[in-house]
């Protein structure tokens, strides 16, 4: 078992370098010319015709740095405040973003969405940045309004995905495993110097924050 | 309608969950129940042009089944079966109208999410099941608006 594993070891490795006759410059022009001949799905025209579903929803949020980052953030503050909010905050966030979502699509115009996504990014960062640990009611109400903007304008992006129902459960499931890999950073508090990392840590997500603010002004 | 069979699995997977926080036997009496609403009325010949308001009348339905998740205390009997007849009824509609009921038959056992909620519950974490659900009710709600909102999405095309 290991000879055999060793022996395709050495054939990869040829291969690599060039020097294996068994996989020749024929055999790869074959490869190139059938992958160039098959009929690609745009071509066939399958589904349709529009981008959407699960996938599409769940690499939507990871898409972006400014919604990834205050996602990120969410759990991050959350595990700086404790309990009840390291949990409260990341139930609150995806479902503001839902109703966010539909009063985009309802297109019920809100201030403008971009500034408020910056200004969440920079709020987020200098909040983890000083560790500010604010009372319950008003981390509630910063985040739900903040859900309420990143909601808002995947809403306005949600009605042209085919299959919204996959779309909507692979952004709000990549939204939830987010914060909660913002909260499993959270963490990081109880090893030596490790606020001191995850304080940093915010300043660097303040700087993109306030990166993003200036995009947002200037635009 | 695009979403296929995902709605109807998403409103059983909600109802086990939500019934993980009612005694057992309670929820094995409201699974009963829910079988044998959705197979009744997967036969029901109901009308058509219901499709749309069953569509949402299901995923309010999830949204309920999911707020068992949130009931302070156990949740008490008539209410997990009430909830089980609740479920079966809309998933069985669905199931009837949109001519799925093999589909159905098939994503029926993500009910038993209610065991693994329970062994959730048992280990005291019964937090992970109420975030989970918090992100069900987000799903929902986004397809409540989504079937409300006339979309590209749900928008036939020439090869529809």
């Amino acid at each position: 078992m290991r000879r055999h594993a060793t022996r395709e070891d050495n054939r990869l490795k040829a291969f690599v370098e060039g020097s294996d006759s068994t996989l020749s410059a024929n055999v790869l022009m074959a490869l190139i010319l059938l992958f160039v001949l098959l009929p690609s799905p745009a071509d066939a025209h399958m589904g349709t015709g529009l981008a959407g579903g699960f996938v599409s929803g769940f690499l939507h949020p990871l898409s972006g740095a400014d919604h990834m980052l205050a996602m990120v953030s969410v759990g991050l503050w959350g595990a700086f405040l404790g309990r009840p909010m390291v949990v409260a905050l990341p139930v609150i966030f995806p479902n503001m973003m839902s109703i966010g979502a539909g009063i985009g699509m309802a297109g019920i115009p809100l201030p403008p969405v971009e500034l408020g996504i910056a200004v969440s990014v920079f709020v987020l960062g200098l909040m983890i940045l000083f560790a500010v640990r604010a009372p319950n009611i008003v981390a509630l109400a910063v985040v739900a309004l903040f859900g309420l903007f990143h909601g808002y304008s995947h809403g306005v992006e949600l009605p042209s995905a085919a299959d919204p129902v996959g779309y909507s459960m692979g952004f709000v499931l990549c939204t939830g495993l987010l914060h909660v890999a913002g909260i499993a950073l959270g963490g990081l508090r109880n090893l030596p110097s490790g606020t001191r990392l995850l304080r940093s840590g915010g300043a660097i997500i303040a700087v993109f924050g306030a990166m993003f603010l200036k995009q947002a002004i200037a635009t | 309608m695009n979403a296929g069979i995902l709605p109807i699995a998403i409103l059983f997977f909600a109802l086990g969950l939500g019934l993980s926080f009612s005694p057992l036997r309670a929820a094995l009496v409201a699974v009963a129940a829910m079988v044998v609403a959705a197979v009744a009325l997967s036969y029901a010949p109901l009308p058509r042009a219901w499709l749309e308001a069953v569509f949402v009348g299901l995923w309010v339905s999830v949204i309920g089944s999911i707020c068992l998740a949130y009931v302070p205390r156990r949740v008490p009997q008539s209410l997990a079966i009430a909830a089980g007849l609740n479920g079966g009824v809309w998933a069985g509609s669905l199931a009837g109208l949109a001519t799925m009921r093999p589909g159905m038959v098939m994503v029926m056992p993500l009910v038993l999410s209610l065991f693994l909620g329970r062994a959730v519950v048992a280990l005291r974490q019964p937090i992970a099941v109420k975030v989970v659900g918090s992100w069900v009710i987000a799903v929902a709600t986004l397809a409540i608006f989504v079937s409300l909102t006339p979309t590209p999405g749900y928008q036939q095309d020439h090869m529809q």
